[in-house]
């Protein structure tokens, strides 16, 4: 990984160097977590839950809430671990999906904190006047006094982007102050409503009716709290800054969530066992105070010193939370301009203070912008369905680039469970950001708005612009077959020596398939990780030589186009090359020989799991006349396939195919005659080419293996067992083709439904 | 005898709504400890498996599996 990034300065002649520096601490990167979290979700958050959900609704929400927040975390956290970067969901969007996913992920994300930060600024100023009006030190009303809070939100905004703009030190420690100080309120506010709960049990029918609503209001609640959680987004942002980031930023986004909940849990709990003697039910009485409903009950809880308490946590909550989200918003902008998918200023970084001073301008141009003139809480609706998008998006992110990329990356935190918690968390989130339809429609017209506008500045802006990253897959020469008209062969060639029995092979699957198939022909050119990709060339010569060679025995008949490539891994560029071509075959050569840990080899191996398409390896095959080929049998999903390799490799005139089955000794056998008598018809060829053998034996693989010195060629089916299993307890097929001394080709057939969910995963 | 009737019924309607609002406040305290719990839990494991990782070194994901499913891992 790359240790920092780079900036051009203009104002001297020689090019400086400079980086961030790298001091955040696990305490300083959790409190920047907790903080941004707490922020003024749960003062406002406690009584409109309570009108909806009831008392139980609301202790309810949070904990589930926390549940599905925690799954996320979880995600963010192994790919923060493997990709520790400032960017966050930007930099795994890159990585999974590409430029232009990525582009409108971090356009999401700048947008989405920049605006959540002129919430919690506003959210300062509301507080902060309106004490100060109560002790008399202010006294302004209507007209003015809105002034006077637009007044002390710009100046809180401005104080905060000035502390960013000091340092990641300076940010960090100012933001640990701040959230240890309210977090040391609401766990105070806790324990007073848990002591008094003791005190006095009959507060405790309070909870009573305890879903007064029913159950499916819950649903709404936890979508209009959920991103209370989403704190987990600024630690991502720390990636360049933190101290051994690998192991701190896993830990500090589990942490956070855990400290966050059971802070929620508390100071919910305090607030309903707060109330007393109100004529009323508590949930009617602190539902009806709506955003102040946690103030009231715990000045109720807290009669002499509550409501001090209580502003000065909304203080502290909302300024370590305005801290946070300007952190996390500049290091999005400063991502984007990093790599010139935004212009190129936004990564520059001050020399001294090592600061994204650029970025940070812009970002507090609109936090303050939005402080200043915008309905900041329609609009802080649609940040907040940004924030689901964009965990919607990191979801999956994880999933795709661990099955893409999971040898490639250098991981410091697997999630447990995988793949359940980003599943779920994906079809909860999708369930929560609908029913924020129903909280805020304006959040609809201005989300899709700024995602729109973000798809025009891709488009016409940074699409031509973006800096290539070492991950990804370069077309070096290219000369395509313009369009996808009949079926599709796609013939990876590793090297000259394996050009033409490839290409031979590849020739009677076109005599079979038709005069219209094409052929795509492809070379990677693997790029060892400490060659820079630009040097790329040098390693082409002999992926040229061997397209040349297969284009001699090819091109003259049948349509033909080829491609070079270049990567640092060969199997994923194979995978996305057959996805992207739209291949029905995949042919490919193997050694026969592989590497430790590996079932055929770092290149075979994945690409059998993965490939969208049929694919056909060979080992072996030379120019050989295939008279005798042998099948092994054993019913499972490529065996149809198998079957029609066989009869397309077996010479027409005198060939002869036999289907092979081994069975243990007291069990059935397979009727193979049955199979064969239904798929000779489909496959169109004679019944009359295939015969079938039977043999009893407890050593399956030994029978087989015996049977094998008598043929010409051996053709069997993959097995469908995922990698890693295949890895640890070897299936048979796999072995099968390491210890076979003949000519062999391992076919494994596409599954339409898995084909179309690797083609999106 | 019809006073009787409604009186018994009533009484039966108000002991099932008892009886349905006791059972929300049980699976509610339920699944809130279940999703405390499910939080602990998570966090806890996760961290285990942060440390065994870094105990030895941070690798593929291969190697990382290979060593949990060897057991001397998480």
């Amino acid at each position: 990984m790359a240790t920092g990034p780079e900036k051009e300065s203009k104002t001297e002649h020689h090019k400086i160097s400079t980086e961030f520096s790298r001091n955040l601490t696990l305490l300083q990167i959790t409190m920047m977590g907790v903080g941004m979290m707490i922020g003024a979700g749960v003062f406002l958050g406690v009584g409109n839950a309570m009108k909806v959900a009831g008392p139980g609704g609301v202790i309810l929400t949070f904990a589930l809430n926390a549940v599905i927040a925690l799954f996320t975390a979880m995600s963010y956290a192994e790919l923060s671990s493997a990709i520790p970067k400032a960017g966050g969901a930007y930099n795994f969007a890159r990585i999974a999906f590409g430029r232009g996913t990525s582009f409108i992920a971090g356009w999401m994300e700048w947008f989405a904190s920049s605006v959540a930060g002129s919430l919690y600024a506003v959210t300062f100023a509301l507080y902060t006047v309106h004490y100060l009006t109560q002790l008399g030190i202010i006294q302004a009303s209507g007209f003015q006094l809105i002034l006077v809070e637009k007044g002390a939100a710009i100046l809180i905004a401005g104080f905060f982007i000035y502390i960013n703009y000091r340092g990641a030190s300076e940010t960090g420690t100012m933001g640990t102050i701040f959230t240890l100080g309210q977090t040391v309120s609401l766990a105070f506010i806790a324990l007073v409503g848990i002591a008094t709960a003791i005190a006095d049990p009959a507060r405790l029918a309070n909870f009573q009716p305890f879903l007064p609503n029913g159950w499916d209001k819950l649903l709404i609640t936890m979508g209009f709290t959920y991103v209370a959680f989403e704190g987990f987004e600024v630690i991502a942002q720390a990636g360049d800054e933190a101290i051994e980031p690998r192991r701190n930023l896993p830990k500090a986004m589990i942490y956070s969530i855990l400290i966050v909940v059971f802070t929620y849990v508390g100071v919910a709990f305090a607030a309903i066992v707060g109330v007393k003697d109100i004529g009323q039910p508590a949930w009617i009485w602190i539902g009806s105070y709506g955003g102040k409903g946690f103030g009231e009950a715990i000045s109720q809880l807290m009669p002499s010193y509550g409501s001090i308490l209580v502003t000065i946590t909304v203080i502290f909550a909302s300024t370590s939370a305005l801290n946070a989200t300007i952190y996390s918003a500049t290091r999005a902008s400063y991502a984007l301009g990093r790599d010139r998918m935004l212009p190129g200023a936004f990564s520059w970084l001050h020399p001294k203070r090592r600061t994204p001073y650029m970025a940070l301008l812009f970002t507090g141009g609109i936090v303050i912008s939005v402080a200043s003139f915008l309905p900041t809480i329609d609009v802080a609706s649609s940040a907040s369905m940004m924030f689901l998008f964009l965990f919607f998006l990191v979801n999956f992110c994880v999933i795709r680039v661990r099955r893409q990329m999971g040898d490639e990356m250098t991981y410091g935190f697997v999630m447990p469970l995988f793949p359940i918690p980003p599943i779920a968390a994906i079809l909860i989130q999708a369930t929560l950001a609908v029913w924020l339809i129903h909280m805020s429609p304006i959040a609809w017209v201005v989300g899709p708005t700024w995602v729109v506008s973000g798809i025009v500045i891709y488009r016409f802006y940074s699409k031509q612009r973006a800096r290539r990253t070492e991950d990804e897959i370069v077309v070096l020469k290219e000369q395509p077959i313009p369009s996808k008209d009949e079926y599709r062969i796609l013939v990876s060639l590793a090297n000259p020596a394996n050009a033409v029995p490839l290409a031979l092979n590849c020739y009677k699957f076109c005599q079979a398939k038709g005069d219209r198939t094409e052929i795509e022909v492809i070379n990677m050119v693997p790029v060892p990780s400490q060659v820079p990709l630009s040097e790329a060339s040098k390693y082409s010569h002999a992926g040229e030589e061997a397209i040349i060679e297969a284009m001699l025995y090819l091109a003259p008949r049948y349509k033909f186009g080829s491609t070079m490539r270049y990567c640092r891994n060969v199997a994923r560029g194979i995978i996305s090359a057959a996805a992207q071509h739209k291949a029905d075959l995949l042919i490919m050569g193997w050694q026969g020989y592989r590497r430790k840990g590996f079932s055929l080899g770092s290149t075979v191996d994945p690409v059998l799991e993965r490939a969208t398409c049929n694919v056909a390896v060979f080992k072996d095959c030379k120019q050989q006349k295939n008279m005798n080929v042998l099948v092994p049998f054993a019913g499972g999903p490529n065996a149809t396939f198998a079957l029609e390799t066989a009869s397309i490799m077996v010479e027409q005139d005198g060939g002869r195919i036999i289907v092979f089955h081994v069975a243990p000794p007291g069990k059935p056998t397979q009727d193979i005659d049955a199979f064969l008598d239904e798929i000779a018809p489909q496959l169109k060829v004679p019944r009359s080419l295939f015969e079938s053998k039977y043999a009893i034996s407890r050593e399956r693989l030994k029978t087989i293996l015996e049977e094998t010195k008598h043929y010409d060629l051996v053709i069997i089916g993959a097995t469908r067992d995922p990698l890693f299993r295949q890895r640890v307890m070897g299936s048979l097929p796999e072995i099968l083709a390491r210890h076979c001394k003949k000519p062999l080709v391992m076919v494994k057939a596409k599954h339409h439904i898995r084909s179309l969910i690797k083609r999106w995963m | 005898m019809l006073s009787v009737l409604s009186y018994s019924s009533q009484k039966k309607k108000r002991r099932r709504v008892r009886f349905l609002l006791d059972l929300n406040i049980i699976i509610g305290i339920i699944l809130t400890v279940m999703a405390l719990s499910t939080v602990v839990i998570l966090t806890l494991w996760s961290r285990r498996i942060i440390e065994r990782i870094h105990a030895r070194s941070p690798g593929s994901l291969r190697k990382i599996q290979k060593d949990i499913i060897n057991g001397d891992g998480a």
